[in-house]
């Protein structure tokens, strides 16, 4: 006991004497019954959980480092539409008619374009005399 | 007397046409918009998937209106981005995705309706065989048509699917002046071949 607490002392004060480091690192006695694989995987495992745990907090960070500035109107398109994991999403009835994409825009053009037609016709003729 | 009405004509007509104009001009600038708000989302899926770190969560309801696919068919020369949604707002800016349907390449049947005189205006030319692609994210589907028919607008035209099913739909006739009493519905399936991101993102 008195050995240990002597070298302890001395290699305390010594190493502080001389300014030295000590650098060597002792690893601890592997536990029994350890695997390596088991270890390994385990390992991995942890390091997986860590990443993703980064890579959920750094997206704000890869969004500003790709420069994209992300409209508020507009939704993150690819949070849900490239999860190739999703199952069956459609709600729709069954026999449901097709959306109403009838326009009557093109009716309203042709309709202005008489209307404005004619109209310049009839101002341009004016009753002479 | 034809003074008046000649003048009542020229403003009324020139009222219609600007407010046609006005409309056209603004669906072409929204869908300007959108495609420059797909080509950022995109630019940020290949910096995420370049970084390895593709994680999302898949909780996030979706905006009406928002940029969801593209949608190309090389032999009409159609290349249009995808809005969510059909109401009047979004198929004026560009084809919209019906809401409960499912997504271009998921499994289900992915509905996207435009108007004949817009951007699906050459969707009446398409035949069956030809061949379309889809991206949504990361993933692109390419698609072989198997159908086209057109059917009363009343009709029951959208079924459910179980295997990945892809319909377009729009006004018919095409050339037809006023609302259109029919629809076309062109049915594609999926092609084999299914794009990785990678090769989407280098073309």
């Amino acid at each position: 006991m008195s050995r240990s607490l002597f070298a302890g002392f001395i290699l305390l004060f010594a190493a502080q004497a001389l300014s030295a480091q000590i650098t060597t690192y002792i690893a601890p006695p592997r536990p029994p019954g350890a695997n390596s694989v088991a270890v390994t995987a385990a390992d991995s495992i942890r390091r997986d959980s860590v990443q993703r745990a980064a890579i959920a907090n750094m997206k704000a960070w890869v969004d500003s480092a790709a420069g994209v500035s992300v409209p508020r109107s507009v939704a993150d398109s690819t949070t849900v539409a490239n999860d190739s994991s999703r199952t069956v999403v459609t709600s729709f009835s069954n026999g449901t008619v097709a959306p109403a994409t009838a326009s009557d825009l093109p009716a309203l053009a042709i309709l202005g374009l008489i209307g404005l037609a004619v109209g310049a016709g009839l101002l341009a003729n004016r009753p002479r005399g | 007397m034809l003074r008046p009405l000649g003048y009542a004509l020229f403003c009324i007509g020139g009222a219609t046409l600007a407010f046609t104009g006005g409309k056209y001009a603004l669906g072409a600038i929204r869908q300007e918009e959108a495609r420059q708000a797909w080509d950022e989302s995109r630019a940020r899926a290949i910096v995420s998937l370049a970084r390895r770190s593709v994680v999302y969560a898949n909780t996030e309801p979706i905006v009406t209106g928002a940029p969801i696919a593209r949608l190309v068919i090389p032999r009409l020369a159609i290349d249009e981005i995808v809005l969510e949604g059909v109401d009047d707002d979004v198929l004026n800016a560009g084809p919209g995705h019906l809401i409960g349907s499912a997504f271009p390449g998921e499994r289900g049947n992915a509905v996207i309706s435009g108007h004949r005189d817009r951007h699906f205006t050459r969707l009446g030319e398409i035949s069956v065989g030809d061949t379309l692609f889809t991206e949504s994210g990361v993933h692109r589907a390419y698609w072989v048509v198997v159908s086209k028919r057109v059917i009363d607008a009343d009709a029951p035209a959208l079924f459910r699917t179980r295997d990945a099913t892809l319909t377009l739909t729009t006004c018919w006739p095409i050339r037809y002046v006023g609302s259109a009493p029919e629809r076309l519905i062109v049915t594609a399936r999926p092609l084999a071949k299914t794009g990785s991101f990678a090769s989407a993102a280098s073309n």
